[in-house]
C-alpha cells in the first residue's frame, strides 16, 4: 500500500520574538505535527497561546526561529520572498477574520484575482469563478463590490477566493469571529461541505465551538506548546 | 489590464484627494508653461524694442568705431559693402547713418546731444523714428530740417517750426561747423536717454556739416528673420568683419539685453526645478497617505500571492495614471490661460527692464515644445516620485501589515 504524504509537516518548530534575554518571548516551543490531505483541523487555545504565530509561519508570512515546515514535501522555512509569494499563490488559500477583500474589485474580480496571478486563461477563469460562486451561494452577486454585500457574503467571497485555485490547504484565521452565530454556522457548514466534496484541507485558528464541533481534529495550544492533539 | 483597472479604481476611490493632487500637478505644469511662454514673450519684446526702435538687427562700422564713436572712423569700402549687402538673401533692408556729438542752441538754452544723419526713406523700413513722431513727419524732413525728442524740445523751450543752431566739429580739421535747422519733427521713444539726448538730420546735411563727403559711420541692417541676426556663428559676421570694418549683431551691441535674456532662460530652469521638486514631494506625500491607508490591503495582496514587483507595478501604474490625468488638465489650463495671456498680456508698459522701457504688454508666446517637453518632464517626475513609496510598500513586513488578521 502506498504511504500517504502529509500536506503539512511541522518539525521542531520554534519562534522567538525579541533579541534581548530579558525581553525574549518564546511564542512557539518545538512543535511537531503533521496535517494529512483532506483534514478539517482546528487549532484552538487561549489568546497568546501561539495560534496566529503558528498559522503565520505555516502560510509563509513569517519565518520560524528554528525547525522546519514542509508543504507537500517542500521546505518553506528557507524560501526567498518571491518563492514564498509563488508558494502562497499556488498552494495556500487564505480566509481572514476581517474578510480582507480588495475593495476596488467586484466579487467576481476578487475571486478571479488569484487566477490572474497564476496566468490562467480568461475562459478557464470565467468558468472556474462562475462554478465556485455557485458553490458558495453567490451566483448573481458577481458585479457587486465588497461594500455592497453583507459580512456573511463577504466571508463567502473570501472562501471562494481561497479555494478557486484548488490549493493544497486553506488556512482560516477566526473566520466566524465577525459573523453572527447563524451566518457563522452556515459558513462552517459550507466549508465542511467543500472539504467533503473537494477533499480540500482546512486548518482553522478558532474559538468558535461550531468549528470545533465540525472539526475532525483538534490541536490545542497553550503557551506555545501542543497540550492536546485529538 | 488588471493593473490598469486596479490603478484606475484606486486613484478614484478617494476622489477629493486625487483631484487635489492632480490640481497641484496640473497647476505646476501650467505655471511652468506660462513662465516659459512669458519669458519667451519678454525676450522677443525686448529684442523687438531694442532692435526695431533704432538699433537695428545688426550694424556694420569701421573696426573699433564703437569703442569711442570717433567721427573720423568711417566705413571702409562703402560702395563694395553696400553692393554686397544688396545681394544678401538674409537681409531685408539696410540704411546708412552718420553719428557725431553736437551742440544744439536755441534762443533760451544749449544742449549737448548725439546727432544722427539718416536716410529718411530707408529708416522707415528699419527704425521706429516715423512711428515715434508726436509732431511733424519723417517723409517731409528737408535738408535744413531736424527732428528732436520731446524732452529735448522741452529743455530747449522750442517747438515745431522753430529754429535752432547745430554746431559740430568737422572731421579732419576739427574746426567748428554751424548751421541753422528748423524743427520739423518731435519724437518720443519713451526712453529718456533718447528723448533728451539725440536728434536727427538728413544724411546729406550731416555729411556736409562734418565735411566727410559721402562717407558714413554705420550701416544699419534689418534681417528677414531676426533669428539670423542672433546667430553669432553665422558666416555673415566674418564676411562683413573684413577690410577694416566689423559687423556686429544686436547681441554684441546690446550685451545687457542678451545677458538678460540668457538670465531669463536660467530663471525658467530654476523655476522649473523648484516646481518639479514641489510636484515630486506633493505626489510622494499623496502616495504615502494612500499607502498608509492601504497597508493592510497590500498585505493581503502579498499574502495571497502577489510578488513585491507586482505591488511596485501597481503603485507606479497609479502614479502614472495620476500623472496622465494631471497632464491633461494642465495642458487644458495652459492652453486656456496661455490664450488669454497671448491676447491681453501682462501690462509692463513703462517699466524699465535692462535699461529698456517696455512699451507693450508682455505676451505669452506658444511653442509646441512647451506642450511636449514639460508634460514629458512632469510625467517622468511623477513616475520618479512613485518609485520610493512603491518600494516601501513592496517591502512591508507581512506579519506587521496583517497584524489584525493572520
Amino acid at each position: 500500500m502506498e504511504k500517504m504524504v502529509p500536506t503539512f509537516e511541522v518539525t521542531n518548530l520554534s519562534k522567538v520574538y525579541g533579541k534581548c534575554e530579558q525581553t525574549k518571548v518564546k511564542a512557539l516551543k518545538e512543535l511537531s505535527f503533521k496535517i494529512m490531505p483532506g483534514e478539517f483541523t482546528a487549532i484552538v487555545g487561549p489568546s497568546g497561546s501561539g495560534k496566529s504565530t503558528l498559522l503565520n509561519i505555516m502560510s509563509g508570512l513569517d519565518y520560524p526561529s528554528e525547525g522546519m515546515v514542509h508543504l507537500a514535501g517542500q521546505d518553506i522555512s528557507h524560501m526567498s520572498g518571491n518563492e514564498l509569494s509563488d508558494y502562497r499563490r499556488d498552494h495556500i488559500g487564505f480566509v481572514f477574520q476581517a474578510y480582507n477583500l480588495i475593495p476596488v474589485l467586484t466579487v467576481k474580480e476578487n475571486v478571479e484575482y488569484i487566477l490572474q496571478l497564476q496566468a490562467v486563461n480568461a475562459n478557464q477563469r470565467k468558468k472556474r469563478v462562475a462554478q465556485i460562486l455557485e458553490e458558495v451561494g453567490l451566483a448573481g452577486f458577481e458585479k457587486r463590490f465588497p461594500m455592497e454585500i453583507s459580512g456573511g457574503q463577504k466571508q463567502r467571497v473570501a472562501v471562494a477566493r481561497a479555494i478557486v485555485s484548488n490549493p493544497d490547504i486553506v488556512l482560516a484565521d477566526e473566520p466566524t469571529a465577525n459573523l453572527d452565530s447563524k451566518t457563522g454556522v452556515e459558513l462552517v457548514a459550507m466549508m465542511s461541505k467543500l472539504n467533503e466534496t473537494h477533499g480540500t484541507t482546512f486548518i482553522f485558528s478558532t474559538h468558535d465551538p461550531t468549528i470545533m464541533e465540525r472539526s475532525k481534529r483538534l490541536i490545542v495550544l497553550k503557551d506555545g506548546q501542543i497540550v492536546k492533539d485529538q | 489590464m488588471l493593473l490598469i483597472k486596479l490603478g484606475l479604481r484606486n486613484i478614484l476611490r478617494n476622489k477629493r484627494r486625487t483631484i487635489l493632487a492632480a490640481l497641484a500637478i496640473s497647476l505646476g505644469l501650467t505655471s511652468l508653461i506660462l513662465t516659459d511662454g512669458i519669458m519667451i514673450g519678454m525676450s522677443q519684446s525686448l529684442v523687438r524694442l531694442v532692435t526695431s526702435s533704432f538699433l537695428g538687427h545688426a550694424q556694420i562700422n569701421a573696426k573699433n568705431y564703437r569703442d569711442a564713436f570717433e567721427v573720423d572712423k568711417s566705413i571702409n569700402n562703402l560702395a563694395a559693402t553696400t553692393a554686397s549687402l544688396n545681394n544678401e538673401k538674409t537681409i531685408q533692408s539696410f540704411a546708412l547713418r552718420t553719428q557725431t556729438l553736437a551742440m544744439l542752441s536755441s534762443a533760451s538754452n544749449v544742449s549737448n546731444i548725439v546727432l544722427f544723419g539718416i536716410q529718411k526713406e530707408k529708416e522707415m523700413g528699419i527704425s521706429m523714428i516715423k512711428q515715434s513722431l508726436l509732431q511733424g513727419s519723417l517723409e517731409n524732413l528737408s535738408d535744413q530740417g531736424v527732428i528732436i525728442g520731446d524732452q529735448l524740445a522741452q529743455k530747449m523751450e522750442i517747438g515745431l517750426g522753430e529754429k535752432l543752431i547745430v554746431t559740430v566739429a568737422q572731421v579732419g580739421t576739427g574746426e567748428l561747423s554751424q548751421e541753422m535747422f528748423k524743427v520739423e519733427g518731435i519724437f518720443s521713444f519713451n526712453a529718456k536717454e533718447m528723448d533728451r539726448g539725440i536728434a536727427f538730420i538728413s544724411l546729406s546735411s550731416s555729411q556736409r556739416l562734418l565735411n566727410i563727403n559721402n562717407r558714413v559711420h554705420s550701416i544699419i541692417l534689418k534681417f528677414k528673420n531676426i533669428l539670423d541676426s542672433s546667430n553669432l556663428k553665422s558666416p555673415f559676421w566674418k564676411k562683413y568683419s573684413a577690410g577694416g570694418n566689423e559687423a556686429l549683431s544686436w547681441r554684441q551691441i546690446s550685451p545687457g539685453i542678451d545677458s538678460m535674456i540668457e538670465m531669463g532662460k536660467y530663471s525658467t530652469a530654476i523655476i522649473a526645478a523648484i516646481l518639479f521638486l514641489i510636484v515630486v514631494l506633493g505626489i510622494m506625500n499623496t502616495i504615502f497617505m494612500s499607502l498608509h491607508e492601504r497597508t493592510f490591503e497590500f498585505g493581503v495582496m502579498r499574502a495571497i500571492g502577489s510578488r513585491p514587483g507586482k505591488i511596485i507595478l501597481l503603485i507606479l501604474t497609479e502614479t502614472s495614471l495620476l500623472g496622465i490625468f494631471s497632464i491633461v488638465i494642465g495642458v487644458i489650463f495652459s492652453l486656456f490661460s496661455g490664450k488669454l495671456l497671448s491676447m491681453y498680456g501682462l501690462d509692463y508698459t513703462g517699466i524699465e527692464l535692462g535699461g529698456v522701457t517696455m512699451q507693450e504688454p508682455l505676451y505669452f508666446v506658444y511653442e509646441t515644445s512647451q506642450f511636449i517637453i514639460y508634460p514629458i518632464c512632469i510625467y517622468f517626475f511623477t513616475l520618479i516620485s512613485g518609485i520610493y513609496p512603491s518600494i516601501h510598500a513592496a517591502k512591508i513586513t507581512l506579519v506587521d501589515a496583517m497584524k489584525k488578521s493572520l
